[in-house]
């Protein structure tokens, strides 16, 4: 199996790929470009993406590239079946703990200004985006910005993955702990996928065998920074406004979709165990999941655990 | 005048050489900075006992029967293990 290393959207790409070497290295150009040109879509670093644009437009209607559109149309319903714990129009709570530029910028910073002045929470609710599906058309009220951080990589992901899979028998596409796996490498029944300890990383506390499908990791020790003498992470509870304050360090969503794996992952790290029957109720339990909690402690639900195997290596 | 500038003259030279003294007085029986060789300790990652998963359900701990491998990073297959550990 080939693999490809880059990196983009802030974080580490890797791409894996079985087949001809000629045919996997045009894969991941082709791979590679589209991660590039859907991060320039996606970002709110950049001011010439499409989402910037849309941010702008806040008050008046926007036609929308299609991707943009569907993206926002599952992120519409994954904000009901979350409950709201899933909300990507928390953009102005995470520029005023801090995170108002590229977490690698925010990396080279030893703490970044309190904004006192501002309120948490005062934004207009996410349930207030209209989208046009005929026209491509989507409104925000004014004073909405939004961030599609916990969606767009997951999407970025499988889209990937399945333009990789024109080139391949097999393939994975891992952006950051989110990643898509098509199909499955030669004399294997599933792939082993590792689980990070979330304080040490370079530890691996389990590896699963799972299906084809999507795997995706949120976690409140990753992107982490210092807000005057205030420790932050980027897991916005939307009910206070404020860093998620979570009963588990991260959560481990194995679903047949990388944008839903990292919807709920992210849901369910911030809900915890008091709302993650309720969200997994109202989303059909089409996951499974894994949290670990501060003393790496690793729960889940029984039933749907069972459709993940652990690794036999 | 010329008599001041002379006792200001040697006034500077008792004064500084004074401070001089006092200054390495102190420097001398002060605490000295640590070795590199004292310092360079190497912090080995232990790996934790591996906990048992616990069922969620309330805090009723029910098992769900999950097993769990010791943890390795090296692959055993033909390509590398994915790891997923938030980004």
């Amino acid at each position: 199996m080939e693999t490809f290393h880059f990196r983009a959207m802030n974080t580490d790409i890797l791409l894996a790929a079985q087949g001809t070497p000629a045919r996997i290295a045009e894969g991941f150009e082709e791979a590679q470009q589209f991660i590039q040109a859907s991060e320039g879509r996606f970002s709110r670093f950049s001011e010439e993406s499409e989402l910037s644009g849309l941010n702008r437009s806040a008050g008046r209607p926007f036609q929308a590239s299609p991707d943009l559109f569907s993206v926002l149309a599952l992120a519409q319903r994954f904000f009901h079946q979350t409950r709201g714990l899933f909300d990507p129009s928390i953009l102005p709570d995470l520029r005023r703990v801090g995170y108002d530029r590229s977490m690698d910028l925010l990396r080279q910073q030893s703490a970044v200004p309190l904004f006192e002045s501002l309120l948490a929470g005062e934004h207009p609710s996410f349930s207030e985006m209209e989208l046009d599906e005929t026209r491509g058309m989507i409104l925000l009220p004014p004073g909405m910005a939004l961030d599609l951080g916990g969606i767009a990589k997951g999407w970025i992901a499988e889209q990937t993955a399945l333009i990789l899979s024109e080139f391949s028998s097999a393939c994975a596409v891992n952006a950051g702990g989110d990643m898509f796996l098509v199909g499955l490498p030669d004399g294997e029944e599933q792939w082993p996928v590792a689980i990070e300890d979330p304080l040490q990383p370079e530890i691996t506390l389990t590896t699963l065998k799972v299906d084809p499908g999507a795997v995706a990791t949120s976690a409140v020790t990753k992107r982490v920074w210092k807000q005057g003498k205030k420790q932050r992470h980027h897991l916005i509870d939307p009910r206070t406004g404020e860093p998620a304050v979570t009963d588990w360090l991260s959560v481990t969503v194995i679903a047949p979709h990388a944008y839903e794996a990292e919807v709920f992952a992210k849901a369910l790290l911030i809900g915890g165990p008091q709302e993650s029957e309720e969200i997994a109720r109202k989303c059909g339990a089409r996951f499974s999941y894994l949290a670990i909690d501060h003393d790496r402690k690793i729960w889940g639900p029984q039933k749907s655990l069972e459709s993940c195997s652990v690794a036999s290596l | 005048m010329k008599i001041i500038k002379t006792a200001l003259h040697y006034w500077f030279a008792i004064v500084s050489l004074f401070s001089f003294l006092a200054g390495w007085g102190m420097l001398a029986h002060s605490l000295k900075p640590i070795q590199p060789s004292q310092t360079t300790t190497v912090n080995t990652a232990s790996l934790p006992a591996l906990p048992p998963i616990q069922a969620f359900g309330g805090g009723s701990g029910n098992g769900s029967g999950l097993n769990f491998v010791a943890p390795r990073t090296q692959s055993g297959f033909g390509f590398p293990i994915l790891r997923t550990g938030g980004s």
